[in-house]
């Protein structure tokens, strides 16, 4: 059976997406807190990060220092085919089961 | 790399950096810090000072809570982490987890107290007796020598076969014949009667043993007026003659006759033809006397094969030779040929099937057990599903998991084994004594290093059985991605999934127990129903058998006289005495 996400893992993935090359740890907490409002602190994206990478959905670089990090390199990620995948089957489920629901919940 | 830039925490929580420093591994340090100077420059810029630091101490907080973990960042903050030491200290919270489960501990280990300790006691018993070859040098080359009837069934020899057999036939390197013989030993006051033998003077040599002292019989020895000599067994030369070893070479009062002594056998010779006899003398018979004809059936043959001579290769010689003795006194032989089995196959015959049966029943029994275990087990994991769920939320790797639940499995299985192994050493000391077992086959029973093997295997067997594969299953890939923290659901569906296989196995388990019980009772009650018949041999089994005794007498006696066992439904012959009737035997003399 295939590894299926939970739901941290989603947004991770998703903000991963959006962020392209620039994808690393502070990048990507303020990402999901800017688009989701939601608290997420540095310690569950790191460990989300984590989990991803053992599940082969992303793997890292190391990337440049910069002055704004005193000097220090950036540990960088990319999704993998297989996380791109398992965004889409995830994003399917919603929607296959979101669907016809508009109205009970209240949206127009 | 690592030096500080003109936007790095000018007022960034020294403490916190401190504790960063302190928990965070350094291959993870640079990213980690880089990633906080980084966040909070920008709180910096858009919420203040305070809110800054506030924001970045909640971020410290949450990576240290990680690094505090054993596994959070598996593989990168585990790397400074031994495997030998976080097995050390999955071992010790493993230990204070059963501290807190004393009844789920102490049932795990006496229910596997009694399937282990039952097995390993029972297989100290089976491999001695059924499975190890007789403790004789190339025990492989030795067989019975019996004649066959028409209907294939086995009978005693007359001695003149037997002896036209040594002489005529090229298979066999040498042949003995044996005969049951009840003397009464007079030592001083003392009179004792004893199971003994009287065997021809190639006996021993044919078995390859030879007196620990003095010597084995002569050929000169093995005539009626010469025979009067006899081998003490160790048992009966220290009860009997106080181990004093000035005897051998003197005399005895047998029957109130003077015998010599010519030797006593090693302590660790056991006759497993006649497993009872303390005493042997030389058969002494030829040709001339009357229970020496070839009629008079009543003596057992044992014989070792010469060597690059195959069993089937010696049976179609004997079983030729047989029909040509038939043609030559056609009147005296109704019997058609010959059958060797080994020597190995005739004394475990009788034992092998009730032992191995007993066996298999107390293997099931183990398997239940088994399976009660991991039904324990099963409702451990289900009891510590938040625990569990709150481990995988924070990180925790399946497979550090599934060791930890393993690892609780091995440690009650190992204490479980090693006091059924203690229960299995007690039993094979006391349970001999308290059901009487006779002496050849207690002295058998002991905890061989393959019984210690076996206990061993059957420790782990339970430890995988038992506890790692219901924890493998109920952790499994399915079980473990969708595991929230108070949502049973999933978990709970897994694990009464397997707790309904495990109730199957035991359902089925206890037919199989069951009906193998019935089988037990059913060997038992024929037992019981042909105890009246006289059965094998002399001695005090033969006549108002009890309970216990008959239970005895079916899974101890030795081998059984086929001509003794059918009693009257053979013709009776000229000449022919049951050797199950020891007054016989004082006839002789």
């Amino acid at each position: 059976m295939k590894p299926t996400l939970g739901d941290l893992e989603q947004l991770v993935l998703l903000a991963l997406l959006r962020l392209g090359q620039d994808a690393y740890g502070v990048t990507v907490q303020q990402e999901i807190v800017t688009r989701t409002s939601r608290e997420v602190s540095l310690g569950a994206v790191y460990s989300t990060l984590a989990r991803l990478e053992e599940k082969g959905f992303v793997r890292t670089r190391i990337g440049d220092p910069t002055p704004t990090r005193g000097g220090r390199r950036k540990k960088l990620y990319l999704v993998q085919p297989a996380g791109r995948e398992a965004v889409r089957e995830a994003l399917r489920a919603l929607r296959a089961l979101s669907q016809g629901l508009a109205p009970a919940l209240g949206l127009s | 790399m690592t030096r500080r830039g003109p936007t790095d925490f000018p007022a960034a929580p020294r403490l916190a950096r401190l504790c960063l420093t302190l928990r965070v591994p350094r291959a993870e340090r640079e990213f980690i810090k880089g990633d906080l100077a980084e966040g909070y420059a920008l709180q910096l810029a858009v919420q203040g000072r305070v809110r800054a630091r506030l924001w970045y101490w909640r971020q410290v907080f949450s990576i240290l809570r990680l690094s505090w973990r054993p596994t959070p960042f598996r593989p990168a903050f585990s790397r400074g982490d031994s495997s030998m030491t976080s097995l050390l200290a999955d071992l010790r919270f493993v230990l204070r987890s059963l501290r807190r489960a004393p009844v789920f501990s102490a049932l795990v280990v006496l229910t596997l107290l009694i399937g282990i300790g039952a097995t390993s006691a029972l297989f100290s018993v089976v491999y001695p007796v059924v499975l190890a070859r007789p403790p004789y040098p190339d025990s492989d080359r030795l067989v019975m020598v019996w004649e066959r009837s028409p209907s294939g069934e086995k009978d005693n020899i007359g001695f003149l076969t037997g002896a036209d057999i040594r002489k005529e036939t090229h298979s066999l390197a040498s042949l003995a014949m044996i005969s049951y013989w009840n003397p009464t030993v007079r030592t001083g006051d003392q009179a004792e009667r004893l199971n003994g033998a009287r065997v021809s003077h190639e006996y021993f040599a044919t078995l390859g043993v030879r007196p620990a002292m003095g010597r084995d019989f002569t050929g000169e020895e093995d005539h009626p007026d010469t025979r009067r000599v006899v081998l003490l067994s160790n048992a009966l030369w220290r009860r009997q003659f106080g181990g004093d070893s000035s005897v051998v070479g003197g005399s005895t009062l047998i029957n109130g006759v003077p015998y010599r002594i010519a030797g006593v056998m090693p302590a660790t010779f056991q006759d497993l033809l006649l497993p009872q006899a303390e005493i042997w003398s030389p058969l002494g018979y030829e040709a001339s006397l009357p229970w020496a004809c070839r009629t008079c059936h009543h003596l057992r043959a044992v014989a070792r094969l010469r060597s690059g001579v195959t069993r089937a290769a010696a049976t179609q010689e004997i079983d030729a030779f047989m029909r040509t003795l038939r043609e030559r006194y056609p009147d005296q032989y109704s019997l058609v040929g010959a059958r060797l089995p080994t020597l190995h196959e005739e004394v475990t015959g009788d034992v092998r099937p009730p032992l191995l049966g007993l066996f298999v029943a107390v293997l099931l029994l183990l398997l239940l057990a088994c399976a009660n275990v991991a039904n324990l087990f099963l409702g451990r994991t289900g009891e510590r599903q938040t625990d569990l769920a709150i481990r995988l939320a924070l990180g925790a790797a399946r497979g550090r998991l599934v060791r930890l639940v393993s690892l609780e499995a091995a440690v009650l299985s190992f204490a479980g084994g090693a006091l059924g192994m203690l229960a299995a050493w007690l039993g094979t000391r006391l349970l001999p004594g308290l059901m009487q077992v006779p002496e050849t086959l207690a002295r058998g029973a002991a905890m061989a290093p393959p019984v210690l093997g076996l206990g061993l295997v059957l420790t782990a067997f339970s430890a995988v059985i038992g506890g790692t594969l219901p924890a493998f299953l109920a952790l499994g890939e399915s079980a473990l991605s969708d595991i929230r923290v108070g949502s049973r659901a999933l978990l709970g569906r897994v694990r009464h999934r397997l707790r309904n296989a495990v109730v199957v196995t035991e359902v089925a388990l206890a037919v199989l127990l069951l009906a193998g019980a019935g089988l037990q009772v059913r060997s038992l009650r024929e037992t019981l129903a042909g105890a009246d018949r006289p059965r094998a041999g002399p001695g005090p089994h033969d006549a108002g058998l009890s309970v216990g005794a008959a239970v005895r007498h079916y899974w101890c006696s030795p081998p059984v006289l086929p001509a003794a066992a059918r009693g009257s439904d053979a013709a009776p012959r000229r000449g022919a005495r049951r050797s199950g009737q020891p007054a016989a035997a004082g006839r002789q003399l």
